[in-house]
């Protein structure tokens, strides 16, 4: 009777875990709606993409608009100018923004909090007002067309301090109390104790810092333009002629440019949760 | 947690930590804003910059545009930073705690996040698209409702529901347009995932031993949740509704594409605006004071979050 | 209370040096050139930077034109770089104006050019027009069509040549053949009598709506031209709104709408699928656009149905077919006198007979020279596409929109203005409105934007 009864309430809670499943499942599928739409036309032809009333299946599913997407413009090399460009910037940012952020945890200064407001304040005005002084600083200082207009500016960000500022304050006190009681320095405290305990920060930080550079636009169109310097999102537009957009090769062309993405998103994910498993986080 | 920091004059060695990044803050963002606030005050186009001290703000305050952006502007961001949030906390908690190991969920739900916005706001403009053969009309045709104009239609959702009713609303009460509608909905689609990976991220700090005591004390789960997942995940929600209002008062490229300042300016939000001004109208200086009223409206608000905020926070 | 009061201090000694460093970089100044020599020589090698937005077929035609150029100036080299598009191609060059570092020659719309001329570094094209060594004789200037060279010649910045006719389309009507022949008609409705008829005789036989209307201030303007409309007064510093013409043209509108002939979908560029989608799916049988759609709707149909192209339909009371003209020019910025030279050489030979011919046919835009349909290349291109024939037809009865009365002078549209036409097309259909008060936005609304414009 008693192996009657345990058996009884796992397969209640089984029950319950595929509910869950169920569920999520169901939300999930809702929101990937308009991304499975993009997929569809991906593999259509371009008046079936267009076709009216819309179908939601391709009739005959094709991988030639990747192939073409692909063979529009010299993606291999905006590709290498994305990674090179997406991930200095993020490791630029997480190194940044984690000391920040731990200056502003520890730091005993006065003007603390308001100067978590000003670094906030820094991102407050919109880009599309401030880029002209940027910009005509970037050629003052002779960065026109390079990498170092591309990634520098881009190397913090106010967001990433405010982040790693609340995994910082979120560390108990007798941590940091034991560390210094052991006689050390703060940045001796930075890199063995708190750089450490901060991990699903720094994952975040460099996962969305990536994204942020990898989808960036206007700013590579502005400070670059010879023809090697291109990025991905760039390549993108060669679908947007004056007499119509080319849907199906867009969509191709976006679907080749996640895919990076969604390889960094998986591998931070699964770096994250490993995190907790392991017990890094405390 | 506060108290923990050490005495004395050790206070200033920090600054050095924020050195580099307050360097490229203060080189590239700061000097920049400052320089906006600054050409406010200008007239400042592409021929001339003289100053013409608050001019160009008496002339905001009756300009209509302005007015008609700081409706628009609340619209847009009490539509969709509350919702966003208040959906992705239980999505976040699930994919934390009950169905940690399967990241396919959490990719989903970021992808609309991931994709670049030209192609999402696309998708949804053909979904949404006004023409009787859009997605959206056919759906609504094959149940027998009125077809509707979706991201071409400048009049109030609210009043849209009361005409089928047949009542009139007042103008104050008539919501916003179904076309700003629309791009809430496209908007908290795609911040969806972006809320849930930081809210994740916070999860961790959650102490999984407190829980667990808690549990094994007999605390039913909607008490564990009250008493001691949400005070520590406290911090982090407030950190969730500060950056949620900064981006969304920035948000310009979903706007810019599906509706470019909308049917009859209902989604001209502050920052679309702004846009406007500067390229379009090429008044850089009036575009600028424009940026710094919203510079200051984001100041404030952000502010008030931190006060009000930071006492709720336990952490 | 001591710690906030030290920051702001602290902030308004940045905000103070920001100036000190800032202003000087950003008014720039008009740098004061000299008189420059026009006709300088070009034995050495010169670059120059040409911003454009053509990709893929129209960047390899691109490719193409400057390799027929570079053959007859081998000392010039043209470094064409793609700029996304027409947006941040503006945005692009604001800023490099901001910084004194503006391309050679780009792309630009003629309010565009008005804005770019005030920063004082667009070069007057005049005198190397006007050169016999480097410029164009009388009858060349003649070949040009006259609103093109309109259209580039500034009213407000002394009647000069401050950019040069690159290249045209202009509006027309794309029709389905099958769907007319159904109800009986074999030729396209030249007038709006005709053409209400036949959506009259398309909703009562075949159930279906006839006109897909892109939402856009060009297409609006070019019924409103139809109608003899103008939208600029004499003098270019008020609107016509008021006028008769335009009460014609919203009653269409409002017409079309109230009677189920037509439904109003979006002119954003980026999302304005829905016209030609519904045109391609024989859901409408008219849509009205620019002719540079005409390689992409024939993709989109295939072989489905037989679609011809016309001009737009008139009033019935104006003698001539009217329709409107599109197309960027291209605006050359201050260099070296020797890039300013080069850029102008490939203004010149881009809208030569050659160059024309050379570009209408591997791109399907219009030529603005009359001369081009007699080049073997253009006049065969024309005789295999009869779509591009009727475009081509055309063309002689495009007028700009920022026309007034009198054909010698021409004002440029502020974007404004085009927002309000806009937004008020779109409350008409959208019945938030009714046709009287959608004429009084229009007159009262654009008097006052082109009175700030033109101030």
């Amino acid at each position: 009777m008693q192996s009657g009864a345990l058996v009884g309430w796992r397969t209640r809670r089984h029950a319950l875990h595929l509910l869950w499943h169920g569920a999520m499942l169901s939300i999930c599928l809702v929101v990937f709606f308009p991304f499975f739409w993009m997929l569809s036309m991906s593999l259509k032809t371009l008046a079936e993409a267009l076709s009216v009333p819309p179908s939601a299946l391709p009739r005959h599913p094709d991988l030639s608009n990747y192939l073409a997407a692909w063979h529009a413009a010299p993606f291999a090399r905006y590709y290498a100018n994305s990674f090179l460009v997406a991930s200095a910037t993020a490791a630029a940012t997480v190194v940044t923004a984690s000391l920040a952020g731990y200056g502003l945890v520890r730091g005993d200064f006065p003007g603390r909090r308001v100067l978590l407001l000003l670094v906030l304040a820094s991102v407050m005005i919109p880009f599309e007002a401030t880029f002209i002084p940027n910009f005509v600083l970037i050629t003052r200082l002779h960065w026109y067309d390079t990498f170092a207009a591309l990634i520098i500016p881009w190397t913090t960000s106010a967001f990433s301090i405010f982040l790693f500022r609340q995994a910082y304050l979120a560390i108990p006190a007798d941590i940091y109390e034991a560390a210094l009681m052991d006689g050390c320095t703060e940045g001796r405290i930075f890199r063995s104790v708190a750089f450490p305990l901060s991990r699903a920060a720094v994952v975040t930080v460099f996962l969305l810092s990536y994204l942020w550079s990898w989808n960036a636009l206007l700013w590579p169109i502005l400070v670059t333009s010879s023809a090697d310097m291109r990025v991905v999102q760039l390549g993108l537009f060669q679908f947007q002629t004056e007499g119509g957009v080319y849907v199906n090769l867009l969509m191709a062309a976006v679907a080749l440019s996640i895919l990076p993405i969604i390889v960094i998103f998986l591998l931070s994910q699964r770096l994250l949760v490993e995190g907790i498993s392991k017990g890094a986080i405390r | 947690m506060t108290g923990w920091r050490p005495a004395g004059a050790q206070g200033w060695k920090h600054l050095a930590f924020m050195l580099p990044a307050l360097t490229i803050l203060g080189v590239f963002h700061v000097w920049a804003g400052a320089f906006t606030v600054l050409m406010s005050f200008t007239n400042w186009s592409l021929g001339r910059v003289d100053f013409v001290a608050w001019l160009n703000y008496g002339r905001l305050a009756s300009d209509a545009r302005f007015l008609n952006a700081l409706g628009v502007t609340g619209w847009f961001v009490l539509g969709s930073v509350p919702a966003t949030i208040v959906l992705s906390v239980p999505l976040a908690y699930v994919l934390y705690f009950i169905l940690q190991r399967t990241h396919v969920y959490r990719l989903a739900l970021f992808l609309p996040y991931v994709t670049p916005t030209v192609a999402t706001s696309m998708i949804w403009g053909l979904l949404f698209s006004p023409s009787p053969f859009g997605l959206a009309n056919t759906v609504l045709t094959r149940f027998g409702l009125p077809q509707q104009r979706w991201l071409l239609e400048p009049a109030g959702v609210l009043q849209l529901l009361a005409h089928s009713a047949g009542v009139m609303l007042p103008h104050w009460a008539q919501g916003p347009s179904l076309a700003m509608t629309v791009v809430l909905a496209a908007r908290v689609w795609q911040m969806l995932g972006f809320t849930i990976v930081i809210l994740l991220a916070g999860l961790t700090n959650i102490d999984p031993h407190v829980v667990e005591a808690a549990r094994i004390d007999g605390a039913k789960e909607h008490q564990v949740l009250a008493r001691v997942i949400a005070p520590m995940l406290s911090p982090t929600l407030l950190f969730v509704s500060v950056m949620s209002f900064i981006f969304a008062i920035r948000e310009f490229n979903t706007i810019y594409v599906l509706t470019n300042g909308g049917p009859v300016g209902t989604t001209q939000t502050l920052t679309m605006l702004v846009f406007k001004q500067v390229y379009e109208d090429n008044q850089l200086g009036y575009g600028a004071t424009t940026a710094t009223v919203l510079f200051m409206i984001v100041l404030a608000v952000t502010w008030l979050q931190f006060r009000y905020g930071e006492r709720l926070v336990t952490v | 209370m001591r710690t906030a009061r030290s920051v702001f201090c602290r902030l308004v000694g940045i905000g103070m040096l920001a100036v000190l460093i800032g202003t000087p970089y950003l008014t720039g100044g008009s740098p004061s050139f000299a008189a420059l020599a026009v006709d300088v020589d070009l034995t050495k090698p010169v670059n120059i930077t040409f911003w454009h937005i053509y990709s893929a077929g129209d960047a390899q035609a691109l490719t193409g034109l400057i390799g027929l150029f570079h053959k007859k100036y081998p000392t010039i080299a043209i470094n064409a770089q793609f700029v996304a598009g027409y947006g941040q191609l503006h945005q692009k060059i604001v800023a490099a104006l901001q910084a004194n570092q503006p391309p050679n020659i780009a792309l630009a719309y003629e309010n565009d050019v008005v804005e770019y001329s005030k920063s004082g570094q667009v070069v007057d094209l005049t005198p190397y027009s006007a050169s016999p060594q480097n410029g164009l004789d009388k009858a060349s200037l003649a070949d040009i069509i006259p609103i093109e060279l309109y259209r580039n010649t500034y009213r407000a910045l002394g009647t000069r040549y401050y950019s040069w006719p690159w290249t045209a389309a202009v509006a027309v009507m794309y029709y389905n053949k099958a769907m007319l022949a159904k109800v009986g008609t074999q030729t396209p409705p030249a007038t709006w009598e005709a053409f209400t008829k036949t959506c009259e005789a398309l909703k009562k036989q075949l159930g279906k709506a006839c006109y897909a209307i892109a939402i856009d201030a060009s297409t609006f303007n070019d019924v409103g031209f139809s109608y003899g409309g103008r939208i600029l007064q004499p003098g270019g510093k008020a609107t016509d709104f008021g006028s008769s013409a335009w009460t014609a043209t919203l009653r269409l509108h409002r017409l079309l709408v109230d009677q189920g002939y037509g439904y109003p979908t979006t002119g954003r560029a980026e999302i304005a699928f829905a016209d030609q989608q519904d045109f391609a799916n024989q859901q409408v049988a008219f849509i009205i656009r620019t002719s540079r759609s005409i390689p992409y709707v024939k993709q989109i149909v295939g072989t489905q149905f037989d679609w011809g192209v016309a001009i737009p339909p008139r009033a019935e009371w104006v003698g001539h077919p009217v329709t409107v003209l599109y197309g960027p020019n291209v605006t050359v910025f201050k260099g070296s006198p020797e890039q300013q030279l080069a850029s102008w050489l490939f203004a010149r030979f881009a809208s030569s007979a050659e160059g024309q011919a050379y570009w209408a046919t591997h791109t399907g835009n219009l030529p603005t020279r009359l001369s081009t349909a007699k080049q073997d290349e253009y006049r065969q291109f024309l005789q295999k596409e009869p779509r591009f024939k009727a475009a081509f037809d055309a063309l002689p009865y495009g007028q700009f929109e920022g026309l007034v009365y009198d054909r010698q002078l021409v004002a440029v549209l502020p974007t404004r203005l085009r927002t309000l036409i806009e937004d008020t097309e779109t409350a008409l259909l959208t019945k938030a409105i009714g046709v009287s008060e959608a004429q009084a936005r229009l007159k009262d609304q654009g008097n006052q934007i082109v009175s700030d414009a033109t101030k």
